[in-house]
């Protein structure tokens, strides 16, 4: 269960929300996470007025392991949430990407407390924060290398505005959005880190801006982030289910095993490791799972899975991660950002057609893929991809074959020091293999995750 | 990335049962000097930018003459509001 504390010193903002019309209007439309109150009873420390409980997203993800147009979607919502308040007398304090999470196809705007009252004149003090969080890493990933979105795993608090700006290309400078937001607010943040700590103070005291200003200001930062725009190039986009070894009968045979294995679990969470554009994913939904994410290392991937779910939600959440480097945890004492590991484990994890490219792309033993996945699930589901399969043979062709072990035997006995085997069936058409293992661990067993 | 003492002491985060450790998520944000200077100018040319954006957008309404339209044009700003910077 997650609680927040509302301390004396936020409780008129926090009255304010409440009582204005605001917190109702952003709930209802979707765009802020609700919350009940409890009990007083619940404090944590002393100072308390309001003990929050709020609704839980299922699973916490991070923006760099978002698709561009979810970043991209977080920062209109984000924008939009600080207009929304402006018209209530209010402003976000705040406009961090890690205030906003990811559900059935949309940006949620989850920190209840980031509002604060607006007073007249003064400017609005997240600017930078917004411009680092998301204007820099989208103006990178669109107009450098989409790879760059990465950044924001390296820099917490958003990507150093001096750094996009000497990373951009100088045509960036002709369009008015990333002139002002990132080149000259760059420029002017260097201007001015020199001053003396007094005259900072004064010149921060000074600095007014209307209210058709902020307007303004939340006007020419949506049409900067809209105006950016990502699509992979080359020939992957679209095409992923064209160039796989099933025929088409064989595909929608696969689909039909995997949903009457999922269905046998019944799963509250699925993670479906290099889950490609999200369609097993979205199988394992249909097969009664509750909750469903899709991991894939393929950016263009995610990012269509991303507006397939935009367009028409099913609950599947796509996040971009490498599963050889899954994310870690992050910022101070590694307590900010959880690992991947720490915000599971899944009641089922799938890893269908992916071992092959981790043993053999990627030199992992069979026995540490068996133990990270034992981490990670409480149950898997695997698809065994055997070395007389032409992807694999595809993948042994640029090298010398050193994978003794790479085989259904070799992996069956990887798998059982770590798990039970449920269930095997092949798939009818292919030489592959669907493997269900229960964990022999108790990984997080009978807790609530979801 | 700069992590300064909080400026208005007043959130916290509070984990219960999940983490066994509170952690405080004290509201501050250090909105860097520059960044408010450099929002001023901004602001006093897209804000002027904004407020001609909507008048023309009631003008547009007004001519393909949809009262519709113009009903449902916000207004643009009044009363003196003018930027400084």
């Amino acid at each position: 269960m997650l609680y927040r504390q509302v301390n004396e010193g936020c409780r008129a903002a926090y009255e304010h929300l409440m009582q204005s019309g605001l917190y109702a209007s952003l709930t209802a439309s979707g765009a802020l996470v609700a919350h009940e109150e409890a009990s007083l009873d619940l404090a944590a420390a002393p100072g308390a007025c309001r003990i929050l409980r709020p609704t839980r997203i299922p699973f916490v993800s991070y923006p760099y392991e978002w698709a561009f147009s979810a970043l991209q979607d977080a920062a209109l919502l984000t924008l939009d949430v600080h207009r929304q308040a402006l018209e209530h007398g209010m402003v976000l304090k705040d406009a961090s990407a890690y205030n906003v999470q990811l559900l059935r196809g949309r940006p949620v705007f989850i920190d209840t407390l980031s509002f604060d009252f607006y007073r007249e004149g003064e400017p609005w003090v997240a600017y930078r924060q917004f411009c680092q969080h998301f204007l820099a890493p989208l103006a990178l990933m669109a107009h450098v290398d989409e790879r760059l979105g990465r950044l924001l795993r390296e820099f917490i608090d958003g990507v150093p505005l001096d750094l996009a700006s000497r990373l951009l290309p100088a045509r960036t400078r002709l369009q008015f959005g990333l002139l002002t937001h990132l080149h000259l607010h760059a420029k002017g943040q260097a201007r001015h880190a020199d001053a003396s700590a007094e005259v900072r103070a004064q010149r921060a005291a000074s600095a007014k801006v209307s209210r058709t200003g902020m307007l303004g200001m939340i006007d020419s930062l949506a049409g900067a982030v809209r105006k950016l725009s990502w699509a992979p190039t080359g020939t992957e986009w679209g095409e992923y289910y064209s160039d796989t070894n099933y025929s088409d009968e064989a595909a929608s045979r696969k689909q039909d095993l995997v949903g009457r294995l999922v269905a046998r679990i019944k799963p509250a969470t699925v993670w479906d490791l290099g889950g490609n554009t999200g369609v097993f994913a979205r199988c394992a939904l249909a097969a009664g799972a509750g909750f469903a994410l899709s991991f894939d290392v393929d950016a263009a991937a995610v990012e269509k899975a991303w507006l397939t779910e935009r367009k028409q939600p099913h609950g599947v959440t796509p996040l971009l991660l490498d599963l050889t480097n899954p994310s870690p945890a992050l910022g101070w004492a590694h307590q900010e950002r959880q690992s991947l590991a720490a915000r599971g484990p899944a009641d089922l994890v799938m890893a269908l057609a992916l071992v092959h490219h981790l043993a053999i792309s990627n030199n992992v033993p069979l026995p540490r893929v068996a133990d990270y996945l034992a981490e990670l699930g409480r149950h898997v589901l695997i698809e065994f991809v055997p070395k007389s399969d032409s992807q694999v043979r595809r993948l042994l062709a640029a090298r010398e074959d050193v994978f003794p072990d790479y085989t259904e035997a070799g992996f069956r006995a990887a798998f059982a020091r770590r798990f039970d085997l449920v269930e095997s069936a092949p798939i009818e058409g292919s030489e592959r293999v669907l493997l269900l293992y229960s964990n022999k661990s108790a990984v997080g067993r009978g807790e609530q995750h979801g | 990335m700069k992590r300064e003492k909080p400026i208005l002491p007043c959130l916290l985060l509070v984990l219960v049962a999940q983490l066994a450790f509170v952690r405080d998520a004290q509201a501050y944000l250090d909105p860097g000097t520059g960044s408010l200077i450099i929002q001023t100018i901004i602001a006093a040319f897209v804000g002027t930018a904004f407020t001609a954006k909507l008048y023309w957008r009631r003008i547009k309404a007004y001519l393909s003459r949809d009262k519709n339209a113009v009903a449902s044009t916000p207004t643009p700003p009044q009363e003196g509001d003018t930027d400084r910077g």
